[in-house]
């Protein structure tokens, strides 16, 4: 059971250790994991805390010069609270719907999805199983926010990575909510069809990556260890019930729904959060003011996508309203970045990713939006 | 421990993929825009015949254009001008295309985008200009007609005109006023129909009138041409329980003339208007005001407005590049009124008394050189020795200086003026007070030698076509 040790490992370097330097001596199935170097912990763990200290003491640095030396004062920043409430509240209560659709469908997977169909059904090899996860969107219509639980459920079931990855990036693009949503606020034309082709693209790309990996060196010990013994047949952790009442299995399926929801809900909130901190302290105007040639307007509207962290559903009609000010590759770089990652999703991330792992899902996309955005700039047209 | 060492396969495969992605973001980088400044269109189109000589010359881009981009049109034969950047378009405001002439265009490479991208290639179009000709008015079969007379090149005498072309057939109606677009020389009119409504009508030179607008039982009339031949703003009077279209007050409206869209001009329905006039940017348009008595001035874009108040009742025309326009207002001077004409500013908000402060004089029909710096009136004097009952035809510089008479016959009431696309002549018709025989007739004057030429009899209210 190669992923058990993982469970209480707390340093990423030690996963490294265990699977990269020393792959092939498994530690046996009860031995006792040998803790993390306290030195090495220490130090790890003052260095996070220091670094958000500093993080949130330049963040309030920001806010008071921005009030005492820019504003006028205590009503400036009180005006700065109201704001970053309001965003907060508008980016939380616009996302936890989905939220609510995602950890119930999720819920619906664990009881009634039998982790055999998967491992009998869906594609292994790298291209047709990253097809696979691409076009998976079509069937559980979801937003960014409602496919993490998804997909983490999904993993546990023992869900093939690469088919996981490239349905969390493309899911919610592709699939009849977003698709009708960039239709009415674009009509059929080239942003229309870009969106949706360069979604799948990547999500593809990144999901075939992802199937050179090994679970253990992605996913968190917790999912791992599911996802192996779902694909191993050695535990069942599905709470896949056939003969059990149908009324048990639903209020089961509730039970992890709302389990799930409680838990992904924590991301949520820190994510919707810090969306909002970087809104409040990142005027959207000085990057609009910046937004322009072929480049530099893609790289701004990912900006924006990234710190607007609006919800996949309704972000072509916010689109829509910069199709006049920057350029189409922007535009499109916007639409087809923006649901894949976003500072909440970035963070809900982290129930299911290692944090490398999460930074891969970040680096990625954007890298390649950005490169989709630039060629569109500099051979369709702006 | 070699850190190179401590990444995986899949880590080494992620940035192998990032470091791919991030040298093919570099050359395409350093290829640079492989596709340019998009034209979109060119106006006059590539090949178009009979263009007018008052054209002027856009092209459209794909994106709004940089206001200080160098845009350099050359034509051969060599014709100067003027370049106007406004939005995506940019325009060449000949100083006077020669009729009957073929021209090529070349827009020159390197005209900027206002987010840098260039033209990468100069653009070459042909068209020619069509022959020059008087459109009038004339009476036949009872109803008001429009006619078509060539523009002799050498001096006729009357008894060896051309005949002139009806331009138009009398079940067409009686026609009202009538507008030659600056573009192509379309000719867009009213016409009376017999339950005393009037419809709008439109006929290209050379073709057959074509139903523009059935106003139904309302009249529509004043047509204006926008400058780029696309806009076009007429007055429409609606019928009531309280009396007949012609007689009901007049409100705005703007109509794309390609696809017959209409809309108000006013968001308020109240506002009244006609004989609108545009600037030569088509941003502003004048117009008479009947609730407010006076001259409005509107800008299309802002809905920025302003206000002059008179009671003379002629439309007030723009200057040829300019947001200033001419109008004319009555001033009690003693005992007696005088009609001056004004040049106004509504941005700087300045008017300047062309007239003279204390000429004793009636101006009006006051009209623009194609250059901006020449207007052409009709003038008459009502006190002194030179006082006439009669209105002459004057010439002044835009700042009103330079004033001088172009016709000196007391007997002979001239019509409106109206200069010819090279800003050479101009065509009126006259209106002899005396006689056996009245006959309004239709005639040019060259600006320079004064010399003058019938170029028909009878007809009224001519303008130069194309």
């Amino acid at each position: 059971m190669i992923c058990a040790g993982l469970v209480d490992l707390p340093d990423l370097a030690y996963n490294r250790r265990m699977f990269v330097d020393k792959p092939q001596v498994a530690p046996p199935t009860d031995s006792v994991i040998p803790p993390t170097p306290p030195t090495a912990s220490l130090r790890s763990r003052w260095l996070r805390w220091l670094l958000t200290v500093l993080l949130a003491a330049a963040a309030i640095t920001a806010v008071f010069y921005d009030a005492f030396v820019n504003g006028d004062g205590l009503p400036y920043l009180y005006q700065r609270v109201q704001t970053f409430v309001t965003i907060f509240l508008g980016i939380f209560i616009e996302a936890a719907p989905f939220l609510i659709a995602g950890s119930i469908v999720s819920g619906l997977i664990a009881v009634f999805v039998d982790q055999s169909a998967i491992d009998r059904y869906l594609p292994k090899a790298a291209l047709p199983a990253a097809l696979a996860g691409g076009a998976m969107g079509m069937v559980f219509p979801v937003c960014e926010c409602g496919v993490v639980p998804v997909v983490r459920r999904l993993y546990e079931k023992g869900l093939p990575l690469s088919i996981g990855i490239a349905f969390l990036l493309a899911a919610p693009v592709i699939n009849p909510i977003v698709i009708l949503s960039t239709y009415s606020a674009f009509g059929w034309g080239s942003v229309f069809v870009g969106r949706i082709v360069f979604s799948f693209l990547i999500a593809v790309v990144v999901g075939m990556l992802f199937s050179r990996a090994r679970p253990e060196e992605v996913l968190l010990p917790a999912v791992c260890q599911a996802h192996h013994d779902a694909c191993c047949a050695v535990h069942d952790h599905s709470h896949h019930l056939p003969s059990a009442p149908l009324g048990q299995r639903f209020t089961q399926a509730f039970n992890l729904a709302g389990d799930d929801f409680f838990d992904m809900a924590r991301y949520l909130i820190v994510g919707s959060m810090l969306a909002a901190g970087m809104q409040t302290l990142v005027p959207q105007s000085a990057l609009l003011a910046v937004g322009q040639g072929p480049v530099l307007s893609v790289i701004v509207m990912q900006a924006l996508a990234f710190i607007l962290s609006v919800c996949s559903t309704v972000d072509a009609f916010l689109a829509l309203a910069f199709a006049g000010t920057f350029t189409t590759g922007a535009v499109v770089a916007f639409l087809v970045f923006g649901p894949m990652v976003d500072i909440k999703s970035s963070l809900m991330f982290l129930s299911i990713f290692q944090r490398r792992v999460v930074a891969y899902l970040i680096v990625l996309p954007l890298m390649l939006s950005l490169l989709m955005g630039v060629w569109w700039n500099l051979n369709l047209g702006w | 421990m070699n850190p190179a060492r401590r990444l995986s396969a899949f880590d080494l495969t992620v940035i192998g993929v990032l470091l791919g992605a991030a040298a093919l973001l570099g050359v395409l980088i350093w290829r640079g825009d492989q596709v340019g400044l998009q034209v979109v269109a060119m106006t006059p189109a590539d090949g178009s015949a009979s263009v007018s000589t008052r054209s002027q010359l856009t092209v459209s881009f794909d994106q709004p254009l940089d206001a200080g981009s160098a845009v350099r049109f050359t034509l051969d034969p060599p014709v100067d001008g003027q370049v106007q950047i406004i939005g995506d378009r940019a325009t060449f405001i000949p100083q006077a295309l020669q009729a009957d002439t073929a021209y090529t265009v070349r827009l020159e490479a390197g005209v900027r985008g206002a987010n840098g991208r260039t033209l990468a290639e100069a653009r070459v179009w042909r068209f020619t200009t069509g022959r020059t000709q008087a459109i009038f008015t004339r009476s036949s079969e009872g109803r008001e007609q429009l006619f078509v007379a060539p523009i002799p090149s050498e001096t006729v005498a009357p008894g060896e005109l051309p005949t002139p072309t009806p331009l138009m057939q009398s079940q067409q109606g009686s026609v009202w006023d009538y507008a030659v677009s600056p573009v192509d020389g379309r000719i867009v009119f009213s016409a009376l129909t017999e339950t005393g409504s009037s419809n709008l009508w439109i006929v290209a030179p050379g073709g057959e009138p074509q139903l523009l607008l059935d106003c139904g039982v309302d009249f529509c009339s004043s047509p204006s041409w926008s400058h780029d031949g696309e806009l076009l703003i007429f007055a429409r009077r609606n019928a009531s329980e309280f009396g007949a279209a012609a007689v009901n007050p007049p409100r705005l409206s703007i109509m794309h003339v390609a696809s017959g869209e209409l809309a108000p001009v006013f968001a308020d329905s109240q506002k009244l208007g006609f004989e609108a006039r545009w600037s030569s940017d088509n941003r502003w348009i004048t117009y008479l005001s009947p609730d407010f008595i006076g001259i409005g001035v509107y800008n299309l874009e802002s809905g920025e407005e302003r206000f002059y108040p008179t009671q003379a009742g002629e439309s007030a025309p723009w200057q040829p590049g300019q947001t200033r326009f001419v109008m004319n207002e009555q001033r009690i001077l003693g005992e007696r009124s005088a009609i001056h004409l004004f040049l106004v500013d509504p941005i700087a908000d300045t008017r300047v008394n062309l007239s003279g402060e204390q000429a004793m004089v009636e101006d009006g029909a006051a009209v623009w050189s194609p250059d901006g710096e020449w207007i052409a009136f009709r003038r008459n004097i009502t006190e002194g020795p030179d006082a006439t009952l009669t209105k002459q035809l004057w010439l002044m510089r835009a700042d009103g200086s330079d004033a001088r008479p172009l016709t000196t016959d007391a007997e002979i009431d001239h019509g409106p003026p109206s200069w010819s696309p090279d800003g050479r002549s101009l065509i009126f018709h006259k209106f002899p007070l005396k006689g056996p025989d009245i006959v309004i007739s239709v005639w040019t004057l060259d600006v320079e030698t004064g010399e003058q030429q019938q170029i028909a009899s009878p007809g009224q209210r001519p303008q130069w076509l194309p």
